[in-house]
């Protein structure tokens, strides 16, 4: 089974609604569904132009006075349908819950997802009901998906047995930037980007003694990656370049501008490994 | 041993390079140097037209998702070269540890330092690895140095005679400033300012319950005060005028404006006192 892309995150968040607009009016995503799912009350943000089949790209949960947004899964698309690869994961000896979640080290969640075919809403639930919410189609929308999510761990290896256990990554790569030792596994056949760089969908930042498997940041993926800093400044966001381009939110939440397409170069302000220990390298 | 004030003042954030930002384009501070120090990555910020032979008045290092900004420690510029002022203290039984660091009651580190004279950074060390950042020689830099550091303690009277013992400071003061009980200890031979004030390095706030000293805020010496307030006013910072002209920066890190030269006026908006128990008297 392998990882093809993340499609969605679930957020924990002291005031989803909050986080709502700062997401409307900084990158453009709507909200685009709500209403009660499983028994929680959960916003649905995404872009109604892009990710068309399966199209959030946040799902909000509410849980007032948290000190800080915390992540409540990972959706990762793979590539197989969802109801063969919870079989072949239960084959496999782990265990899939009725969400189509997986554990993963540290009390990570991954729910096993796809890209063109979710599985469909739970039908005969008394306590799921959602109601579809008016879309903006004029709202222009500057983020094309999830490029990455960053995560904090108090140790690098167990998540990236894991990663090469479940999804067959077998490519890894370490590096320092800026103070953080960061650890990622790809797919060492995966294209690669204009700089260089195969896709990476959760760099593991190093923290010891973090209470498991945490949120550190965000990246959505934008077309013209270069633009998109110009045009989240001229809205009153500032984009924080020396941090790789992160854009610091509501409730502690850390957003990325990063690209597919058109990524920073190296030595681009927006991508400044600092003065790093051991030289850095994409490949 | 006598304190000349404070060279600059060591901070643990939860984004360096969001404060970084911050405080380039509100007062004007530079990036002087990033990079490894003792194995911690560290950014240095200051000003390249103030204190030219020890310039960096603030050190911040890297603590993720902490809630607010720390406190890591202060430096003093005293009056005597750093190796003879380590030897006195040593021999006068403080513990300071490799890194000029000596600890003051409630786990306040205060580090020795010369404002002519720093002991150079570490060299075959390889945990440290430094480098000098591009420094733009037009930018006009806001603030000369570090006027104080006003530290929340659980208790006043252990750092005061801390203080006293340590460094001789010798003439206390206590006064209330809207329902803050401060004390502080200073030199009773330090020059007056035009107000009448001798500088007071650590004015104490009393915030009882609290584990360890703490910051509150930051006091940076200008050579206009009221200047500052527009200039930094228009840079689209709010100055908080009855607060004694605070800024409140990003993580709750708080800066002041204050000034040797040009200091407030008692009852000028910047400088209210507020309905007091003790009488205030600058001198």
């Amino acid at each position: 089974m392998r990882f093809e892309r993340i499609t969605h995150a679930a957020l924990d968040l002291s005031s989803p609604t909050r986080m709502e607009r700062y997401l409307r009016d900084t990158f453009g995503l709507q909200l685009l569904r709500q209403g009660y799912w499983k028994g929680e009350y959960v916003r649905v943000m995404g872009s109604p132009v892009h990710q068309r089949d399966n199209p959030p790209m946040l799902i909000l949960y509410n849980r007032p006075f948290i000190p800080r947004a915390r992540l409540r899964y990972i959706a990762v698309a793979v590539s197989m349908d969802v109801p063969d690869a919870v079989v072949d994961l239960r084959r496999r000896g782990y265990e899939v819950d009725g969400d189509d979640i997986i554990s993963a080290p540290g009390g990570l969640r991954i729910k096993i997802d796809h890209l063109t075919r979710p599985r469909p809403m739970p039908t005969g639930d008394p306590s799921t009901k959602m109601a579809d919410a008016p879309v903006d189609a004029s709202l222009e929308c500057l983020v094309r998906g999830i490029h990455h999510i960053a995560l904090d761990v108090a140790s690098h290896e167990p998540m990236l047995s894991w990663c090469q256990a479940v999804f067959g990554m077998d490519f890894k790569r370490m590096f320092d930037r800026r103070g953080e030792y960061i650890a990622t596994m790809r797919y060492s056949d995966s294209a690669l980007d204009a700089v260089g760089r195969r896709p990476g969908f959760t760099p593991l930042f190093l923290r010891h003694g973090n209470p498991g498997t945490t949120l550190n940041h965000i990246a959505f993926d934008f077309a013209d990656a270069d633009g998109a800093i110009v045009e989240l400044e001229s809205r009153g966001v500032k984009v924080d370049l020396p941090q790789d381009a992160m854009i610091h939110g509501p409730e502690e939440m850390w957003y990325q501008i990063d690209s597919r397409d058109t990524p920073y170069p190296i030595g681009h302000p927006a991508n400044d490994p600092g003065v790093p220990l051991f030289p850095y390298r994409y490949d | 041993m006598r304190v000349l004030g404070i060279t600059h003042v060591s901070l643990e954030l939860s984004s360096p390079t969001r404060t970084e930002r911050y405080l380039r384009d509100i007062f004007g501070l530079q990036l002087l140097r990033q990079g490894y120090l003792r194995g911690e990555y560290v950014r240095i910020m200051g000003s390249p037209h103030h204190q030219r032979e020890n310039p960096g008045f603030l050190i911040l290092y890297n603590r993720p998702f902490i809630p607010r900004g720390r406190l890591r420690h202060i430096a003093f510029g005293i009056d005597q070269d750093v190796d003879k002022a380590v030897s006195d203290l040593r021999r006068r039984g403080y513990e300071v540890d490799g890194e000029d660091l000596i600890t003051a009651p409630m786990d306040l580190k205060i580090k020795i330092d010369s404002f002519t004279q720093p002991r150079p950074a570490s060299q075959h060390d390889a945990a440290t690895k430094l480098a000098d950042a591009p420094v733009d020689h037009t930018l006009p830099c806001l603030w000369r140095g570090i006027h104080h550091v006003a530290p929340d303690v659980p208790e006043h009277e252990p750092l005061l005679e801390w203080l006293e013992v340590t460094f001789g400071l010798d003439e206390r003061k206590t006064h209330d400033r809207r329902g803050e009980l401060i004390r502080s200890v200073k030199y009773s031979d330090g020059r007056k300012d035009p107000i009448g004030r001798k500088p007071s390095l650590l004015p104490q706030f009393l915030r009882k319950g609290i584990a360890r000293v703490e910051l509150n805020h930051i006091a940076f010496e200008t050579a206009d005060a009221e200047g500052a307030i527009a200039l930094i006013e228009s840079r689209g910072a709010k100055v908080d005028l009855p607060q004694d002209a605070m800024i409140h920066g990003p993580e709750e890190v708080w800066y002041q404006i204050d000034s040797r030269d040009t200091p407030f006026p008692v009852d000028h908006p910047a400088n209210p006192t507020g309905v007091t128990f003790i009488p205030y008297h600058v001198n």
